[in-house]
């Protein structure tokens, strides 16, 4: 047996776990060598000391302290986030809504095929009536008409495009004239 | 909340002949099924057996009691994840291991940079002052002082195997598992992890 063997089976040969064979090896090893008895004996002593350690426990405030954690961690993922409606908090979902309905009313209002005259509209048409009347270039709604261009049909209103052009013809003048 | 989630109470863990009632994987069994009195149970039964461990292997009463407090967090958060195809104080030792050698690491790293920090003269290491002193009781005091500083200056490898089975006395399989290396790998190392200590003895005492 050389010294590597002999070091690879020192735990063994402390826990009794050699074979008779080796035991007898291992023991006459330590006969021809003192150190190594020495060390065999150090750590068998070692071992013992290590077992002898006296045991440390807990404090008296760990079971309190770990409760306090335990009710710390059952806090979180419950932790009151407010009532909430489809996940929104009541802020968010009064907002959402109110930006939801508002959305429909102007797409209502935009796109509705059977109510092509639009407030706004009407008002915009409604001052161009006004200018024109005012000017008397023309007589297209009748004297004393002050009729809203919602209820013009489409074709007179093509003539009123006519003539406002004809009207622009009249006021350009060449530079040579 | 029903009573056993607000109050950590006990139950009955013994039977008349002083034996447990429930072994630890029928206990955690019953935890994961929703009986924290069994979670209870389970830390009543390894907080002092964690701490021993804990306490040799980073060598601070407080900061060990941290490390098993939050060893049992992990134990309550993650019950599902253990499976009964290993013994349950491999398990919560496996934990605890983890955790401990995270504390060691932050240590580390906090020397370092303290040391990184300090001028040459500063950089002494201070041991313990142990003192051999008189009487039976104060030596053995100052032999398991000097043999906590002798563990304390193996490797964290070492350091390991020794404590679980000398100190803990837990068997070669149990470590094998804890520490995640092959039962021969464990033995050689644990062999190994004793023949350091022993100079790291001599060291200490001359």
């Amino acid at each position: 047996m050389d010294r590597y063997q002999f070091e690879d089976l020192i735990s063994d040969y402390l826990e009794n776990t050699l074979t008779l064979a080796q035991r007898k090896s291992f023991e006459s090893y330590l006969e021809s060598d003192p150190k190594a008895k020495q060390l065999v004996d150090n750590m068998k002593n070692n071992i013992t000391q290590l077992n002898e350690i006296p045991r440390v426990t807990t404090s008296a405030a760990f079971m309190k302290n770990l409760q306090g954690r335990l009710s710390a961690e059952r806090r979180i993922p419950i932790e009151p986030t407010g009532k909430s409606l489809l996940g929104f908090s009541p802020i968010y979902a009064t907002v959402m809504t109110g930006l939801v309905v508002a959305f429909l009313f102007v797409s209502i209002e935009l796109f509705n095929p059977e109510k092509p005259n639009l407030p706004v509209l009407n008002k915009t048409f409604a001052t161009h009536t006004d200018e024109r009347s005012n000017t008397n270039d023309h007589k297209l709604l009748g004297e004393n008409e002050h009729q809203d261009f919602a209820e013009v049909e489409p074709d007179s209103l093509d003539q009123l495009d006519d003539e406002k052009k004809k009207d622009y013809s009249k006021q350009i003048h060449l530079v040579n004239d | 909340m029903n009573r056993s989630s607000s109050s950590l109470y006990t139950m009955p863990s013994v039977n008349e002949s002083g034996k447990y009632i429930y072994t630890d994987e029928e206990l955690i069994g019953r935890f994961q099924n929703g009986d924290e009195n069994a979670y209870v149970e389970l830390v009543r039964r390894y907080k002092d057996r964690l701490i021993n461990f804990v306490f040799q292997y980073v060598g601070d009463y407080e900061q060990s009691e941290d490390i098993v407090q939050d060893t049992m967090v992990k134990l309550y958060i993650k019950k599902h994840y253990y499976k009964e195809i290993a013994k349950f104080s491999t398990w919560i030792y496996t934990i605890a291991k983890n955790l401990a050698n995270t504390e060691l690491r932050k240590r580390k790293r906090r020397k370092i940079t303290q040391l990184s920090h300090m001028s040459r003269e500063e950089k002494q290491i201070d041991l313990p002052a142990i003192q051999p002193e008189t009487g039976q009781e104060v030596q053995n005091e100052f032999a398991h002082k000097l043999i906590r500083n002798a563990i304390q200056q193996l490797p964290e490898h070492f350091k390991t195997v020794i404590i679980l089975r000398d100190v803990q006395e837990l068997s070669y399989d149990e470590i094998s598992n804890i520490v995640d290396v092959p039962l021969g790998t464990v033995k050689s190392r644990i062999n190994r992890a004793r023949i350091q200590l022993q100079s790291e003895l001599q060291e200490l005492r001359k």
